[in-house]
């Protein structure tokens, strides 16, 4: 089981612009095996450059660009996105793990050793979540900054020996990948066994880093026909420099003391967890006072991870609430913004701001802005007015608010917007978009509470926990216009 | 010395840089073509000036590119060398990057070129073998690490081939301390598996229990300690001993599949699924099946994963439930909670949420779609408003989902009244909708959707303003093509439709090539599947007049050739010309002339003779301006940049069409030497940068006994005085085709000087002209530093009398608004399509000071002549 062939595009800045292959690395006695598992229905990989072009194009980023094209988006074909299929002469080549990570396409072809006719079923091919595994990972030995990218990029030989000898796949974890290529000593005892996802072991003083980080998504349309919508998900994230093999860390994911008690739903959690009580909320107890503590133990890796997810589908009061309306007058726009203060959620901001794209026509000329608090701006692109709100609402009456009168400039300058979603901003259509950020808090009131952390083996340690929490995606619709919403169930 | 060893190193260099560069044009392959390139590789190995990275990349060049390309006796040399290297190089803890990839390279060297029985492969096997045993030796373990996997691929290659090494293997893997446990362990259920399944008819006792089952259970107990992805090699082969052994349960897999329901890791969560689809029933209970089930569906609204993570899980999940999962949805609860976590929200992305919809739709009982209207709400209003591709490629994607799985006549309705509403605005939309309507055709026995769709879409066509048809008629015209191959759909009012859309075309000058074959297309469907009785006349006036209205010969010839095939060949003798069996055959030249009666002789190709004077005359009768309406701004207008009343008059001016009717008399001279001429045809040669193109004119025939009046239109794109050439093409009494030129159509200065029409502009009011002008004037006589500038002015003097200038400018003058004769004279010309020309006249004694202001300043030469004309006439 293994992956034929692994290939970083870097994807071409505008459509007619051909795709370039940054690298690729074949494995040959995979080759080999996939003639023998193929008999007479065997298709070689392509070179390079046609094969960069048909991946561009298949994904959607080719000359044909978003539009339809039958060979790719007919009815008939089956959608199997990240795994794609191109058409070449000598017939189909499946399936194609992609991944896109800004402006590289990651892309591998896993080897299908026993595939029955049409059967494109990928629960069967073990090599799928392989080589999607081993494309995350490459993604993230790739997030440098800039100016280190051609280094980092001479090293994936190297890497890819390391993890994947002859398309077998054996470690994903970047960093872990990373630190066996240093190949630093390390001091065992007769009784450890190292994990193969721990090559190297912590030496010095012993520390736990625990943070939540708590996101909101929500999309208010202020229409009484469309209820708003809003998702509350967050993550443990850890960091445990412990010394020894493999030390154990016991804690209690739990809700704080003066602060909102909404339960989490469930756990998913990382391999690394030797047991928690993960199990899905039975619905008779979500409200049900404050909610039991979840327990999680496992044992650490040496690299920052995600210990686990939840998500909270409880939730009562949007933690601000917002009316925003929007009328255009004759090359003008009228907006008017009211936001409050959910008197659950702490005053306290890191940044709040709220942003009214206008993606569909021409640009802002100008802005004649009273707003209550904060300062109003418009984006360097001049499609966005940017109103700073500050770090604070008001304490006594919670709100804030906004009237402006945006004048927009030359017609001849509109642009159509790029994403379905924008380009249903048209006329009264219009959304308008807040960005925030509160440190020490999270919506549905869980920490880690530091009273819990136990390790085992015994030892000393330092202890930082930290929370925050954030907007994401935090939509208010204008509501003279008609809001993008689905119908809830 | 130190020279010899800088070239060395440079020569390696410039061969690592030639294989980038055929690397990057896909062309590296040929370059080991030539055998001596691959020892020019290897000798760059042994010199110790080229640089270890260097060495390191040409290894892996020769490994990816260079193996499969050698031959046999080539191949063994080449090993030899390498393990020399190997041999050379183990033990250097400085070049470990190296030494691995030379580790690679040898084992794909020899399974590549099946060397696996020969001397090399057993020198390998030993080099890696005494690697592998330094167990616990923690330098080393990255190169211990990889020989265990190149060790592995040889017995993958040559199953047994390591079967003696197999007790000191477990005894490794139990004493291996480091990281690298991991590949001893892997290795070993190599081994393993190929020992169990070794060439007996009973393999469950190829094996005994003692051999297998401690190690077996000493791997499973430490999976732990595997990574996700290393623990899938060891996980198969373990599937692998329990299918083809009796002494391992599957039940060994109990405790990780449990431990690893609540994973989000991809890789662990493919293997708690494809265990359980290896053995449904016999690990998990039906309530722990479920609860994988439910954390497999919530994996999706995981929003903290990469999207591409969350599309992975649901494909898994679709591939779950079309592989006998399906039954997990006979349970109520389980469907309702699967419809729940799958329901899209509204911040999921386009992928997700279609991909969302296509498996909610199939988790609804067959035949019960209540919920379609409320789950394709988004991508509905997303699609209806915006037209976007993406958009409604999705909402087509769970439309046909919906109705392959729900064949009702609600969803029918749904898609109907959708496509219905989609293709008024985007009829950019109708090839996809068409591909849909097809797919559910070619998919579903049941093609009452596609009829019905097929018959609306049919209408909405017919209906529509053959303006709008003919602005997309590369998509409205695919419609009318699939409709005519339904025999159910009447196609007297689709051939009525074509004709007026030809005749709207020629009028409009867009009776292009493509336009032609996409009415061809629909005529040749036409043919292919109706009765041609019921469309023979119809079909007769739309094929002559394609052949009157196109210019384009290829058009001409194939409406000739329907028209022939309409006219001549009975419907059975028509389809096989035309139908698909014999098109592309080289045979069907030689068919159509057997079939068609008169039409066996091979005539050639008509010559066009060219003659000089064929006695065709024409003269010019009146030129008649003529101002129209349009519908839509034209795109001849030229936009100022103006305020106040003026905007209004320019908003009058966008929609004023203005054409100049010529009327000629065309005569055969009683010296011609032809009494009657037939199919006489007029073409105007004009430049399309002055004029939008005319269309030709036909007539029928002319003789010495009678001359025929002929109207030209010709419509401006500038008012710039031209010469245009007029060519005539006729047929003669034998048949000859004669082409020959008539004199040239001279569009002059005072033809392109028109009484501006007030009226249709909007201006009635004398005192509301005077303020055009002056603010005209204002306009066009603006600062010339001004960026803005809009026009041109200029001052000439003409020696005349005062009256002698108002009697030839008297149609464009403006009276004084109070009935008295002013100061200034003012005169308003109006150049087609939308230029202007102004002229201020001030007498001084015998003479006239013309100020002049203008729009379009490349006509000012023609006025200074034209004034010049009245100077000298005095």
């Amino acid at each position: 089981m293994s992956v034929r062939c692994v290939w970083i595009i870097h994807l071409p800045g505008t459509p007619n612009k051909a795709a370039k292959v940054l690298f690729t690395r074949k494995f040959p006695t995979v080759e080999k095996q996939a003639k023998r598992a193929s008999g007479e229905g065997y298709v070689g990989v392509l070179p390079d450059p046609q094969m960069a072009r048909l991946l561009v194009q298949e994904v959607g980023f080719g000359p044909a660009g978003k539009k339809f094209v039958a060979e790719r988006d007919s009815c008939r074909e089956i959608l199997q996105k990240p795994v794609f299929k191109i058409k070449t002469d000598e017939g189909e080549i499946w399936p194609l793990v992609v991944l896109q990570q800004g402006e590289l396409l990651l892309c591998c072809l896993p080897l299908v050793e026993e595939q029955t006719s049409n059967d494109n079923n990928l629960i069967n091919i073990p090599t799928i979540s392989q080589g999607f595994a081993l494309l995350s990972s490459l993604a993230e030995a790739l997030r440098v900054p800039s100016q280190e990218f051609a280094t980092r990029l001479t090293e994936m030989p190297a890497f890819l020996n390391e993890a994947a000898p002859f398309g077998c796949v054996r470690d994903t974890c970047a960093d872990t990948v990373l630190a066996k290529l240093t190949n630093r000593p390390v001091t065992l005892h007769k009784t450890d066994k190292q994990a193969a996802w721990k090559p190297l072991l912590h030496r010095g003083k012993s520390s736990i880093y625990l943070g939540i980080t708590e996101f909101i998504r929500a999309s208010q349309c202020n229409q009484e026909e469309m209820r708003d919508a809003m998702e509350v998900y967050g993550s443990v994230l850890c960091r445990a420099e412990l010394e020894g093999v493999s030390p154990d860390i016991i804690l209690n994911v739990s809700h704080a003391p003066d602060s909102p008690s909404i339960a989490l739903d469930q756990l998913t959690t990382h391999p690394c967890v030797l047991s928690a009580d993960s199990m899905p909320l039975p619905d008779n107890k979500a409200s049900a006072g404050v909610p039991a503590p979840r327990r999680i133990r496992f044992s650490p890796p040496s690299e920052n991870f995600t210990l686990c997810h939840y998500s909270a589908s409880h939730l009562q009061e949007l933690p601000i609430f917002g009316s925003y309306t929007m009328k255009p007058e004759d090359g003008k726009l009228q907006v008017s913004v009211l936001l409050k203060l959910s008197d659950q959620i702490r005053n306290t901001f890191d940044y709040c701001e709220l942003q009214i794209p206008l993606l569909n026509g021409p640009p802002v000329q100008s802005v004649d802005s009273s707003p209550s608090q904060g300062g109003v701006t418009v984006s360097p692109d001049r499609r966005i007015v940017v109103w700073n709100i500050g770090q604070k609402f008001p304490n006594k009456t919670l709100e804030v608010s906004l009237t402006a009168t945006v004048y927009m400039g030359d017609k001849s300058k509109s642009i159509a917007a790029s994403s379905p979603e924008d380009q249903f901003c048209v006329g009264l259509n219009s959304y308008c978009q807040l960005y925030f950020m509160v440190p020490e808090f999270t919506h549905t009131g869980c920490h880690v509470d530091p009273r819990s952390v136990q390790v085992s083996p015994a030892t000393k340690f330092k202890l930082t926990t930290g929370r925050e929490y954030k907007s994401n995606d935090y939509k208010i619709w204008n509501s003279l216009g008609e809001a993008l919403t689905v119908k809830e169930k | 010395m130190a020279a010899t060893r800088r070239r060395v190193a440079d020569d390696g260099r410039q061969t690592l840089s030639n294989i980038r560069r055929n690397l990057s044009k896909g062309t590296v392959e040929k370059l080991f073509e030539d055998e001596s390139f691959v020892f020019e590789l290897l000798d760059a190995l042994y010199e110790e000036e080229v640089d270890v990275t260097v060495k390191t990349e040409l290894l892996a060049v020769l490994e990816q590119y260079g193996l499969d390309r050698l031959e046999a006796s080539c191949a063994e040399q080449v090993a030899a060398r390498l393990l020399d290297v190997l041999q050379e190089q183990r033990g250097s803890s400085d070049r470990l990057r190296f030494v691995v990839q030379l580790m690679l390279t040898l084992t794909s060297l020899v399974v590549t070129n099946d060397m696996l029985k020969t001397e090399p492969c057993g020198s390998l096997v030993s080099h890696l073998w005494e690697i592998v045993g330094r167990v616990n030796d923690v330098p080393s373990r990255r190169l211990r690490g990889c020989a265990c996997q190149c060790l592995r691929q040889l017995e993958t290659w040559s199953p047994g081939l390591l079967s003696r090494y197999k007790d000191r293997l477990v005894q490794a893997m139990r004493e291996e301390r480091t990281h690298v446990f991991q590949d001893y362990a892997t290795l070993l259920s190599t081994v393993l598996t190929n020992l169990s399944a070794r060439g007996d008819s009973t393999p469950a006792d190829s094996i005994p229990a003692d051999e297998v089952v401690p190690p077996l259970s000493f791997l499973m107990d430490n999976a732990f300690l595997f990574t996700p992805s290393g623990l899938w090699p060891v996980v198969l082969s373990v599937m692998e001993l329990v299918k083809t052994t009796v002494h391992v349960a599957p039940s060994i897999f109990k405790p990780l599949m449990l431990q690893n329901l609540t994973s989000v890791d991809p890789c662990m969560l493919h293997i708690v699924l494809y265990i359980q689809k290896a053995f449904q029933g016999e690990i998990l209970t039906a309530e722990e099946e479920s609860q994988l089930l439910q954390r497999l569906t919530s994996g999706v609204n995981i929003l903290t994963l990469r999207p591409a993570q969350r599309l992975l899980i649901l494909q898994w999940i679709k591939a779950y439930l079309q592989q006998g999962g399906a039954e997990e949805l006979q349970e109520e609860e389980t469907a309702g909670s699967l419809q729940r976590v799958l329901h899209p929200t509204v911040f999921d992305s386009l992928d997700i949420h279609v991909d969302k919809l296509n498996v909610l739709t199939r988790s609804y009982p067959t035949d019960e779609d209540h919920n379609l209207g409320e789950d394709i709400h988004y991508l509905k209003r997303l699609a209806l408003t915006t037209g976007n591709d993406q958009a409604t490629v999705g909402l087509y994607r769970v439309l046909f989902a919906a109705y392959t799985h729900h064949q009702t006549q609600r969803v029918s309705d749904a898609v109907i009244k959708i496509t219905q509403d989609l293709v008024v605005d985007y009829p950019h939309l109708i090839p996809l909708i068409l591909d849909f309507l097809l797919a559910i055709k070619e998919t579903l026995s049941d093609s009452t959707v596609y009829q019905a769709t097929l018959s609306s879409l049919h209408s909405q066509v017919l209906s529509a303003r053959q303006a709008e048809v003919l602005s997309h008629f590369r998509f409205y015209l695919q419609v009318l093509s699939a409709s005519a191959k339904q025999p159910h759909i009447q196609q007297q009012k689709t051939i009525q439709f074509l004709v007026g859309l030809v005749r709207y075309a020629e009028s409009s000058g867009a009776c292009d090539w493509e336009l032609g074959c996409a009415v061809l297309t629909v005529c040749r469907n036409l043919l292919l599947h109706h009765c041609s009785d019921y469309i023979y006349y119809d079909l007769g006036e739309l094929l002559f007049e394609m052949q009157t209205s196109f210019s384009d010969c290829d058009i001409r010839n194939r409406a000739r050739l329907l028209y022939a095939l309409l006219a001549g060949a009975s419907d059975e003798k028509l389809r096989d010309v035309l139908g698909s069996k014999l098109l592309g055959g080289v045979v069907l030249s030689q068919n159509i002339t057997n079939m068609l009666t008169g039409s066996s002789q091979n005539l050639g190709k008509a010559e066009v003779i060219h003659m000089e004077k064929t006695g065709l005359e024409w003269q010019r009768v009146s030129l008649t301006p003529v101002f129209s309406s349009l519908e839509s701004p034209s795109d001849l207008v030229h936009s100022l940049h103006v305020t106040g009343r003026l905007e209004s008059y320019f908003q009058h001016l966008a929609y004023l069409k203005a054409e100049l009717v010529y009327q000629y008399t065309l005569s055969l001279s009683e010296t011609s030497e032809y009494e009657v001429l037939s199919a006489v045809s007029v073409r105007l040669k004009a430049s399309t940068e002055t004029f939008t193109p005319a269309p030709d004119i036909h007539l029928l025939s002319i003789s010495k006994l009678g001359s025929k009046e002929l109207t030209l239109r010709l419509v401006p794109r500038v008012p710039q005085p031209s010469v245009i050439d007029v060519q005539a093409m006729f047929c003669t009494e034998d048949h000859s085709t004669v082409s020959c030129l008539l004199d040239p159509v001279g569009v002059t200065f005072t033809d392109l000087t028109l009484t501006l029409p007030w009226q249709e502009l909007g201006v009635d009011v004398l005192q509301d002209r005077h303020c055009v002008f002056d603010e005209l004037w204002a306009v066009l006589t603006a600062d010339s530093n001004h960026a803005r500038q809009q026009g041109v002015e200029s001052v000439k003097v003409v020696q005349c009398a005062t009256d002698r200038i108002h009697r030839a400018l008297n149609a464009f003058h403006l009276p004084h608004p109070s009935g008295d004769e002013g100061i200034v004279d003012k005169y308003l010309m109006f150049l087609p399509p939308s230029y202007h020309l102004l002229l201020q006249v001030v007498a001084q004694s015998n003479k006239q000071v013309v100020s002049m202001a203008t729009d379009y300043w490349q006509i000012l030469p023609c006025v200074s002549n034209y004034l010049n004309t009245i100077d000298s006439a005095t």
